[in-house]
Formats: C-alpha cells, sequence, structure tokens
C-alpha cells in the first residue's frame, strides 16, 4: 500500500510551486490554520482537497487503479505487474488490454495504463528510447503539465507514486539514448522524493531499490564495477529487510556479473579465484530463487550464464 | 478536479470493489462487517456514500483476502505516523524483535484512537506475540489469542461456522487457539475443518502477499495436526497449491518455508511407500530452493534446520551446484 502524510504533501507542494500561504489558504481556511497542518496538525478532508484543488493537485484520498464500473481489475493488476516482473511482455500486454477496455475516466488510471503501454512496448521493442521518453512524459503531464521545473536540486515536488515510477521510466528511456546525466536526473529527483518523508514504507524502499539497481546498471555498463557492487549490496540488504522476493534473483545475477568483470581484470590470483567463488555461489544463489518462484524465463537466464561462464553441468 | 462515475451513480472505488468482491464469492455482508463497523456504515460504504478510514478497510479487504497492496491513501499526519508505527512493529515480529514491539506497544496504545476495536485487537495481538517469545503459560496465550478474537467474531461455543469470513490478524489469532489445542479447538476433527476451510477461502479469493503468509502459517499448523494421522496426500495438495500462489507474491520467506515443508513430506510419504528412486532427487531440490533463499534473507535457524534434515535424513551435505 502507498501511503503518504497528507500534510506534509501539502506543504511541499506549496513550496516547490512557489505559493504564499496566505494566497494558498484564501477562502479555505486561515494562515494560522494553515500553518499548523503544515507542522502535523488536524486536517479535515474538505480542507484537504480544497488545498490540494488550488495548487492543482490530485484531490482524491484513496485511489486504486482501473475499477470503473466493474471491479475485479485487483487479480488484472496484480497479473499485469507479475508479468511484467518476470519480464513477460506478452502476457503483461494481454492483461493491459483487459484493463484498458474496461478503464474508468479517473485521470489517474488513465496515466498508469498509458505507462504501463508505453513500457510493454519499449521492452517488446515496438518502440525505441525516443518514443518511450515521449509518451511517459506526456502521461506526466496529465497530472503534473511542469514537471521540468521539479527536476532541479533546490525543489522537492512531492510526486506521487505514479508519477514517481513515470520519472523512472524517463530515466530508463534517457539511459537508453545514452543520455546518462539526464537519466541520473531523474533517478536523482526520485531519490530526493524518497529521502523527505511524506512517501510510506514499503512502496517507499521498493521503489529506491529499483532506482538503484538502475543505477548500478549504469555504473556496471561504464565499467565503474565496484560502485555497480556498492549499489547491488545496498539494495540486496534493503530486500531482505522488506522480503521484496521479486529483486534477489536479478541482484544476484547483477552481482556475479559485475564480480566475473573484477576478477577478469585482477592479477592477484586468489583474489580472483575469491571473486569467482563468490560470483559462482551468487548464482546458484540465484537460479534456486528462480526456480522457487517459477521464474522459469529468469532461471534459464541464470543457468546459461552459469553455464557460459563456470562450464558446470551434470 | 477528478470525478468517478459508475452506472448512473457515484460511487466511491472502495464501494465498488466491495460490492464486486461479495457478490462474486457469494458472501453475507453481515460476515464482512461484523465486529468491524455497523451494518449502517458498511451499507453506505458500499453504496459510496461514506469513507472510512484505512484500518477499517484494510480489516474489511482481508475478510475477502485482499489487501490493500493496490490502494493509495493520503493520510493525516497523526494516521500517518501511526500506520508507519503499524508497519514497524509488524515489521520487528518478522524479525524476531519482540523487546521492540513491546516497546512500541505502548507508544501505540498511546496514540492509537480511543474506542477502536480494530486498534485494540492489535495491541493485544502484538501482546500476544510478546507474550509467546516470553514463554508465559499456555493458558495466558490463550486468554490473550480468545480476548482478541472476541473483539471482533462473535466466537461462541461451536468452534468454527462455515463461512465465517476472518482478517489475517483473526486468522492469526485462531491458528495461536487450534496451536495450542484450547479447549474445543483441541479436537482433531474441530482443528482440521476449521484449517481446512480457512485454507479453501483464500484458494476461492486469490491470496495477496498479507494473506499468502497466513495461508503458509495455516498449513504448518495443518501439517502439525494431521502428521500423525497419515493425511499425508491432502496435505500435499495444499502445500503445492500454496507455493503456487505464494510464488506469484512478493515475499519469499514464506516460500523458503513451504519448500522446506514439502521436502520433508516428500521424505516422510516415500518412506512409508518403500520406495527411494526419484524421491531423492525431488527433495534436494526443494531443500536447495529453500535453502537458497534461507541463505540470502540470512535465516541462520531456518538454514541449519535444512542443513540438518539433509545431512540425517538424506545423508547428503547440501550443495548448491545447478543440474
Amino acid at each position: 500500500m502507498a501511503y503518504y502524510n497528507a500534510n506534509r504533501i501539502i506543504k511541499l507542494t506549496r513550496i516547490a510551486i512557489g505559493m504564499t500561504q496566505e494566497r494558498l489558504c484564501d477562502g479555505i481556511c486561515s494562515v494560522t490554520t494553515l500553518s499548523r497542518i503544515e507542522k502535523g496538525g488536524g486536517l479535515k478532508r474538505d480542507t484537504y482537497r480544497q488545498l490540494m484543488e488550488r495548487m492543482e493537485r490530485v484531490t482524491e484520498e484513496y485511489y486504486v487503479v482501473c475499477v470503473g464500473n466493474i471491479g475485479g481489475f485487483l487479480e488484472k493488476q496484480a497479473e499485469m505487474e507479475k508479468a511484467f516482473q518476470c519480464q513477460d511482455y506478452e502476457k503483461a500486454e494481454q492483461y493491459l488490454y483487459q484493463m484498458k477496455k474496461a478503464a474508468d475516466y479517473n485521470i489517474l488510471t488513465k496515466q498508469y495504463l498509458m505507462r504501463a503501454e508505453a513500457v510493454v512496448k519499449y521492452y517488446q521493442k515496438q518502440i525505441g528510447g525516443k518514443e518511450l521518453l515521449h509518451r511517459v512524459s506526456d502521461a506526466l503531464r496529465l497530472t503534473v503539465p511542469k514537471y521540468e521545473k521539479y527536476l532541479n536540486r533546490d525543489k522537492i515536488f512531492p510526486f506521487i507514486k505514479e508519477e514517481l515510477m513515470l520519472l523512472m521510466s524517463m530515466g530508463i528511456a534517457y539511459n537508453s539514448m545514452s543520455e546518462r546525466e539526464k537519466s541520473l536526473q531523474m533517478y536523482g529527483t526520485v531519490l530526493r522524493c524518497l529521502a523527505a518523508d511524506y512517501m510510506g514504507k514499503p512502496d517507499n524502499e521498493i521503489i529506491r531499490i529499483t532506482v538503484n539497481y538502475n543505477i548500478s546498471k549504469m555504473c556496471e555498463a561504464q565499467k565503474k564495477n565496484i560502485e555497480a557492487l556498492e549499489k547491488i549490496n545496498e539494495c540486496l540488504k534493503m530486500s531482505v529487510v522488506i522480503d521484496h522476493g521479486h529483486m534477489f534473483a536479478k541482484l544476484l545475477l547483477s552481482k556475479a556479473s559485475n564480480l566475473i568483470e573484477l576478477a577478469q581484470k585482477e592479477e592477484n590470483v586468489t583474489i580472483k579465484k575469491i571473486g569467482l567463488k563468490n560470483a559462482e555461489q551468487c548464482l546458484q544463489q540465484a537460479y534456486y530463487i528462480a526456480v522457487a518462484r517459477k521464474d522459469n524465463f529468469f532461471a534459464r537466464k541464470v543457468k546459461e550464464y552459469y553455464i557460459e561462464n563456470f562450464r558446470s553441468i551434470t | 478536479m477528478v470525478t468517478v462515475k459508475g452506472n448512473g451513480m457515484v460511487k466511491g472505488r472502495f464501494g465498488v470493489i466491495m460490492s464486486y468482491y461479495r457478490e462474486r464469492y457469494g458472501l453475507q455482508q453481515s460476515a464482512l462487517y461484523e465486529g468491524v463497523c455497523s451494518a449502517a456504515s458498511y451499507f453506505r460504504v458500499e453504496m459510496g456514500e461514506r469513507m472510512v478510514d484505512f484500518v477499517i478497510i484494510e480489516a474489511l479487504l482481508s475478510r475477502i483476502c485482499k489487501s490493500s497492496e493496490q490502494f493509495e491513501f493520503m493520510m493525516k499526519s497523526e494516521d500517518y505516523d501511526l500506520w508507519t508505527k503499524r508497519l514497524e512493529m509488524q515489521s520487528a515480529m518478522m524479525e524476531q524483535d519482540f523487546l521492540k514491539v513491546d516497546k512500541e506497544i505502548k507508544e501505540y496504545k498511546k496514540q492509537m484512537p480511543l474506542n477502536s476495536n480494530l486498534h485494540r485487537q492489535f495491541c493485544l495481538y502484538c501482546e500476544l506475540k510478546v507474550a509467546e517469545w516470553n514463554r508465559q503459560p499456555v493458558d495466558i496465550l490463550c486468554q490473550i489469542a480468545w480476548s482478541a478474537l472476541a473483539i471482533t467474531k462473535n466466537i461462541g461455543d461451536k468452534p468454527h461456522k462455515r463461512k465465517n469470513l476472518y482478517s489475517n490478524t483473526e486468522m492469526d489469532l485462531l491458528l495461536t487457539l487450534i496451536h495450542y489445542k484450547y479447549e474445543k479447538w483441541g479436537e482433531y476433527n474441530n482443528a482440521k475443518t476449521c484449517l481446512i476451510e480457512m485454507l479453501e477461502m483464500i484458494e476461492m479469493c486469490p491470496p495477496q502477499k498479507a494473506q499468502i503468509s497466513v495461508e503458509g502459517k495455516i498449513l504448518m499448523e495443518l501439517a502439525a495436526v494431521i502428521e500423525k494421522h497419515d493425511d499425508d496426500i491432502i496435505l500435499y495438495e495444499y502445500i503445492d497449491k500454496a507455493i503456487d500462489t505464494s510464488s506469484k507474491s512478493d515475499g519469499i520467506v514464506r516460500l523458503a518455508e513451504l519448500h522446506f515443508m514439502k521436502a520433508r513430506l516428500l521424505w516422510r510419504i516415500q518412506k512409508g511407500l518403500g520406495i527411494k528412486d526419484g524421491w531423492l532427487h525431488l527433495c534436494e531440490e526443494e531443500c536447495r530452493m529453500a535453502y537458497g533463499i534461507f541463505l540470502v534473507m540470512e535465516r541462520e535457524k531456518e538454514k541449519e534446520e535444512v542443513e540438518k534434515f539433509c545431512k540425517e535424513e538424506l545423508n547428503w551435505h547440501i550443495t548448491m551446484q545447478i543440474e
């Protein structure tokens, strides 16, 4: 469950968009009341809605995707997310199609489906990085029309979960276009938001793990294996704390790949052997975790990599 | 301004979900809201005329084996802090840090709203877990569990009524009573029936992470209950289904426990049949899956249990080679 501190969001949003307290609360409540709210004081539902509406932000107090006239989409969404995790984009597309058919008119639902479709098409290589960027950017503009203003270090705009996911997708798009600085800018924005303490665990942690994993892949691509390993170990620690099984096999495979690269560069034979041994253990763990989770695609991928590097087969 | 429209009337999303699943699974409204909120409140929730707080939403969803995982909530600061504390306490329980849980219960009680059934039940549930860790006598544990359960469930004399719906917390409390064979829960058939019906309810409504964790606990309790009664084949079917469900969830600790349970069960079945060929390999694979997860999750105690089982029963020093 993604949950947010509404009081904190009001304050962060107001400051980020450069609105004074007087302007925000005019006709809604007194400045004293708003001050109290921003410090964590009592917040009424109507007051919340009015303040958020004035700042042109989403006013709903709770939200779930795609309910429309018919329930039952909790399972479809979960199945689609699982298909994404297992990199079965064909299956993800099937669920996406069903969800789109019965989607409601809510702007947040539209935004979610736009991102899902863009990502599915990207990973199926139907569109490239540029088109991915264009689509997710359009999706983000639905709720934050001038999002570019909030990518700088001096502002923390409290993007909600879906908006953070869109920023991450932009990070992926920029990276695919070799625009690494812009990619890191997106990831940096996400991490700053997560550190601003307006979004609770474990969603906060899950997004943090994904961002750090993406950054580790960028480091690996630039042969900065030690930095990559630091990020991966950080992700593994966080994953253990929140029992985030989905990422373990991926992280361990990535760890193994970096360890192998380092071992290949290493001249000291003993250190080289230790590195390769550690890499082998990571791959073994990754394989059995993937098998345990019935993630056959990933298990096969790990096994092929294992055979290629260690030539162990019985 | 965002609006929600459906069937010509404004209907809250939560109300849509509850009425959809209630009709789909053929559930009675009273089974859903009993002990959680009043009938009038629930009716207005389904019609989208009334907002309820997140603790009630969580409890109602839990009774239909759904969780609030896919929801997003805006909370006032005080609710945000309380919910964060609740999650920290649940996390501490998972990590077996009961000193922290004990300390946090006091703080939680100070912050929680007065006259809230669900918050009171949560506190009692935590107190039960701390009491178990402190090895309090069984009758005290059962009293706490019973008191907690009675806050939201009309238990009565019969140990279990069909079509009863339970939240995760309620199921956990019920499992405690079954585990310690409290009064009528001590009878084999009563315990077995109750456990199987809870499992069937979870299976009927595709579960999410929190329910999968409870499902694992129910299976372990079922294993303990039927172990001496030669119903291994029934248990095997349930474990297999639970593994299937659990593999779709995010958490992996429960998945590891299920794989290890399956390994032990397979070995027990083959011993009974007197056939060894093929079974050893199956057991080894299940053990490797469990072991790999316990290793990564730094669960030393569970890892050692797997090593011990492999050494003593399979006569094998566990290795993780990929075959």
